[in-house]
């Protein structure tokens, strides 16, 4: 079993390494269809076993039943932990375990960026410092996608799939698909039993089990939609000779993108944005402008295979005169580089990488914020 | 009150010295509880207004004289390395020299003036110059 796993999930999931290229991918529905499982195994035990309760009885409990219970949360817990392994090595590159390799050094880069941030409280700190690069001296760090369209959709696709399994059990047995007894022993306890309504009314359970069906099933694709879109094109590195950075001044850029799929466009920008936030009635709004955007790369028809990703080098010039980051209670200033690349069939690749850009002079002077 | 800069510069650069001057023409009614000055930095445009205090200073009842009024009052301080002053499309950051008289019954008086500080460009000029300078070199 596991010289087969290794042979089809060989390498780091995602990582760009030498695997198949349809193996990130089957893994992916691999671990969703196992958690799936273990949700529609759990709602068909549960449903089974309300149905047959029987109030009194001593053996309503078996050793089976505990079983399958068992069985059903670990198909829920493999499968749910196996796709947060998933999302956390989405970003994992190979530069990046040979970065942590030199933690020592990133300790002191930390401390020499703290100081410098002390000694300016109103440029804005970095969410994620860099790290010592592979290529060039730092390495920026990607600002994390966010997983929270993909927790909801999961949500509601356990939610609709557990409607829709225990509408199924309660339709199939009305029906007489099902050769069980226990619709039987069910209608003499029908009091007691949580279900009484759709079970006297089985077209009324049909009807339902239709929309909730086809709400499930569109629920599931959103699902493994959404997966894709956050592991389906490999981990976008960024690597800069000199950091953090001021006006006026040039510096050279490694950019290495790993994945498996041919982009039709790479592109890579400076941006800065204003950021504004505030107060309408009762609510906290913010309010986000591009205020420069320049290209600083782009490329047509790139072709990523597993082992080698996609590596060039280009030059950034942060305009002469332009403003620094900034950052206050509602208002921010913010530098970034983003990549984008478009693939056939696949969602839009977008990777934003804060930099911190500061004014000319640096004095020891620490003004207070109020 | 009248606050004024020495040399009549309102541009400065970080790690200037900034040198002011306020005066204060008092009626013989008038009585000052308290005199407030401060260096201050603030946010304008869309978002919540944000203030930061560079330099303050408080002078009680007990610390202003009759000569207090009769003669110009100074500020000086040295100027922080950030935040320069900024004009974009929806956030202005602004330096400003700030004097509140506080007087009798809670009233207040406050004067503001503002100054420059480092050198940074509007971004559609920034775009400007690239568009020109890619346009030269094209050529």
């Amino acid at each position: 079993m596991r010289r087969w796993y290794m042979q089809f999930f060989r390498g780091r999931p995602f990582s760009g390494s030498n695997r198949r290229w349809w193996a990130g991918v089957a893994e992916a529905s691999l671990a969703g269809v196992l958690m799936l499982a273990g949700v529609i195994s759990l709602c068909v035990v549960l449903t089974v076993t309300a149905l047959n309760w029987t109030p009194d009885a001593e053996n309503n409990i078996t050793s089976l039943l505990v079983f399958q219970l068992l069985l059903s949360v670990a198909l829920i817990f493999i499968g749910g932990l196996w796709i947060s392994r998933l999302l956390w090595h989405v970003g994992v590159s190979a530069e990046r375990r040979g970065a942590i390799a030199t933690r020592k050094s990133e300790v002191e880069l930390l401390n020499e960026l703290r100081r410098q941030r002390q000694d300016l409280p109103t440029v804005a700190r970095d969410p994620f410092p860099p790290k010592v690069g592979k290529n060039l001296s730092f390495r920026l760090i990607p600002s994390p996608r966010n997983i929270w369209g993909l927790v909801t959709t999961g949500i509601f696709s356990v939610i609709l799939v557990a409607i829709g399994t225990v509408l199924s059990i309660i339709v199939a047995d009305s029906f007489g698909v099902t050769t069980n007894d226990w619709f039987q022993k069910w209608q003499s306890n029908m009091a007691d039993n949580p279900f009484d309504d759709l079970s006297n009314r089985p077209w009324l359970a049909a009807g339902w089990l239709l929309p909730i069906a086809f709400a499930a099933l569109w629920s599931i694709y959103q699902f493994f939609r959404q997966l894709l879109k956050l592991t389906g094109i490999g981990s976008t590195s960024l690597e800069i000779s000199n950091y953090p950075l001021t006006p006026g001044n040039s510096y050279q850029i490694f950019l290495s993108q790993a994945g498996r799929v041919r982009l039709k466009l790479l592109d890579v920008d400076l941006v800065c944005q204003e950021e504004a936030t505030f107060n309408q009635g009762t609510d906290i709004r913010t309010e986000i402008t591009n205020v420069f955007s320049q290209r600083l790369f782009r490329r047509r028809g790139i072709g990523l295979k597993p082992g080698k990703p996609f590596e060039t080098e280009f030059d950034l010039t942060i305009p002469s005169g332009s403003m620094h980051s900034f950052k206050s209670l509602n208002n921010r200033i913010l530098w970034k580089i983003v990549v984008t690349g478009q693939a056939k069939s696949w969602p839009r690749l977008e990777r934003n990488f804060t930099l911190s850009i500061h004014p000319p002079a640096q004095l020891e002077t620490k003004p207070k914020i109020h | 009150m009248e606050v004024g800069f020495e040399d009549d510069v309102d541009h400065f650069q970080p790690g200037d010295f900034l040198r002011c001057e306020y005066t204060v023409n008092l009626l013989p009614e008038h009585e000052i509880q308290a005199i407030e000055t401060s260096v201050i930095w603030v946010t304008e445009g869309k978002g919540d207004t944000d203030i930061g205090v560079h330099h303050f200073e408080r002078r009680p009842k007990q610390a202003l004289t009759p000569d207090t009024f009769k003669q110009p009052q100074r500020i000086s301080t040295v100027m922080p390395a950030s935040p320069l002053t900024y004009d974009g499309n929806i956030l202005k950051i602004r330096w400003c020299i700030r004097v509140r008289l506080f007087l009798p019954n809670a009233h207040q008086v406050t004067h503001d003036c503002f100054f420059s500080l480092g050198e940074t460009k509007s971004f559609s000029k920034i775009s400007d110059e690239i568009q020109l300078e890619s346009t030269a070199s094209s050529d």
